[in-house]
């Protein structure tokens, strides 16, 4: 009898705990977390000792970059000939768009929009410990002014966003994680407006992200460019996300489903730049 | 006693060094870290499930996981102690542990992950997981069986020795 009460307590005590586990997890998984000074040390200290490791295998790794980098000298130095011809004209543009953008701040009293950030270079440390979380380290941590939910770039678009950082290291999860919080406004260049959105998951197997909730009936064209809003303060204002490959309509021709190819290649990361937002 | 826990700090670094290495997709992920525990916990009776919770917890503080590991590492140490219980010990039962090692990793943190709906469920993912996780942990984990057995060989031949 009394063997047979026991196993019941028993049974009771590890259910309870398995719901506190799982509401424990479940809380400190989806927060943006700040970590204790012991767990920024010892955080710091192992990927600063994998960094050290991995050193002498990036320098040859960059070596050979180097290498290959001269064979194709000659066309590359062609190519980027062309492209000076057209940088003069659209510098001056852009210093004129600055200036007129200043000029409007300064009438409306904006302290600080979302489209201005200063720029901060990282390198990826590790990537994808875990396989499920799809977050990458970067070397730059608070001590270089990363703050937690800054927006991550590579030259081909918007990657991610910083979840967490310590004094030399920081986490960014990538735009890849189907994260139910990260729910993110996007914007679709049509011939003379945008059409408004909101990104809402990534298809590993077609390596496409999918926008929903479009506005309005006005038609997309593909391989219109898709970027961020800067509504809902996670993410600065126009930076790419991708290009539109494909539209689908519902059984009612209702609701129109975008799919978004990235330029990115989300696995194999190796140089990022922070977005840090401007305060004036 | 303390080389235990600096050997378990080298195998993160390890793993950090070699993720930068090798892409995200592809089928060389290291586990080095939770397989190195689980190696540790066999040898063991005592010190079994302190040792394997700590290395969870270290390996949360790196990886962002409160206590997911701390909880995973002595589960799992404790349903292979059961398994080993019922297995001769041959090539054969040490392929078939490894392969419960991944699958149990992989599908209790899933299953954790699914259940507090930080993941969407997909087979295909699933399966990938374990994919990705064999080849090179299986080298891994060879490497530190003979090594365990060199080394017991080694103290054995010594004992030996003195005694005669």
């Amino acid at each position: 009898m009394k063997k047979r009460l026991d196993l019941k307590y028993f049974v009771v005590a590890i259910f309870i705990t398995s719901i506190f586990f799982l509401g424990m997890m479940s809380f400190f998984l989806k927060e943006e977390k700040n970590f204790t000074f012991v767990d920024k040390l010892f955080k710091d200290s192992v990927h600063y000792l994998g960094y050290t490791v991995q050193l002498p295998f990036r320098k040859i790794h960059a070596f050979y970059d180097r290498i290959r980098e001269y064979q194709d000298l000659y066309e590359k130095y062609e190519a980027l000939q062309e492209e000076v011809e057209k940088t003069d004209f659209m510098t001056s543009k852009y210093n004129e768009s600055l200036k007129v953008i200043e000029e409007l701040e300064s009438m409306l009293d904006l302290n600080a929009t979302l489209m201005e950030s200063e720029y901060l270079n990282a390198t990826i440390i590790s990537r994808n410990l875990g396989y499920w979380y799809d977050k990458v380290t970067i070397d730059k941590g608070s001590r270089s002014g990363v703050e937690i939910g800054s927006a991550v770039i590579t030259s081909d678009g918007l990657i991610g966003r910083v979840i967490s950082t310590s004094y030399t290291t920081s986490d960014v999860k990538l735009l890849t994680s189907n994260d139910i919080n990260q729910k993110i406004s996007v914007k679709m260049k049509t011939e003379n407006n945008y059409v408004y959105g909101i990104l809402t998951s990534y298809d590993e197997e077609k390596r496409v992200f999918t926008v929903e909730g479009i506005s309005g009936n006005i038609e997309i064209p593909t391989s219109a460019e898709v970027t961020t809003t800067g509504l809902g303060d996670a993410f600065p204002s126009g930076i790419l996300i991708g290009t539109v490959s494909k539209i689908t309509k519902d059984h009612f021709d209702l609701a129109r489903t975008v799919e978004v190819t990235s330029k990115v290649d989300f696995n194999g990361i190796s140089y990022v730049t922070i977005l840090k937002r401007k305060n004036k | 006693m303390r080389i235990k826990y600096i050997i378990l700090i080298m195998m993160m670094t390890l793993e950090i060094a070699l993720s930068y290495f090798f892409r995200a997709d592809t089928y060389f992920l290291p586990l080095f870290t939770y397989l190195y525990t689980m190696h540790e916990t066999r040898k063991e009776e005592k010190q079994t499930y302190k040792f394997s919770f700590i290395a969870g917890l270290l390996y949360d503080t790196l990886m962002n996981t409160f206590f997911l590991n701390a909880f995973l590492f002595p589960m799992i140490a404790f349903l292979l102690k059961q398994i080993e219980k019922r297995m001769d010990q041959n090539k054969i039962t040490f392929l078939i542990e490894f392969f419960l090692l991944i699958f149990f990793y992989r599908f209790f943190t899933y299953l954790v992950l699914i259940v507090i709906q930080y993941l969407e469920f997909s087979m295909l993912r699933f399966l990938r997981s374990i994919l990705s996780s064999i080849f090179l942990n299986f080298l891994f984990l060879l490497l530190l069986q003979k090594i365990t057995l060199y080394n017991q060989r080694k103290n054995h031949s010594f004992k030996m020795s003195k005694t005669t």
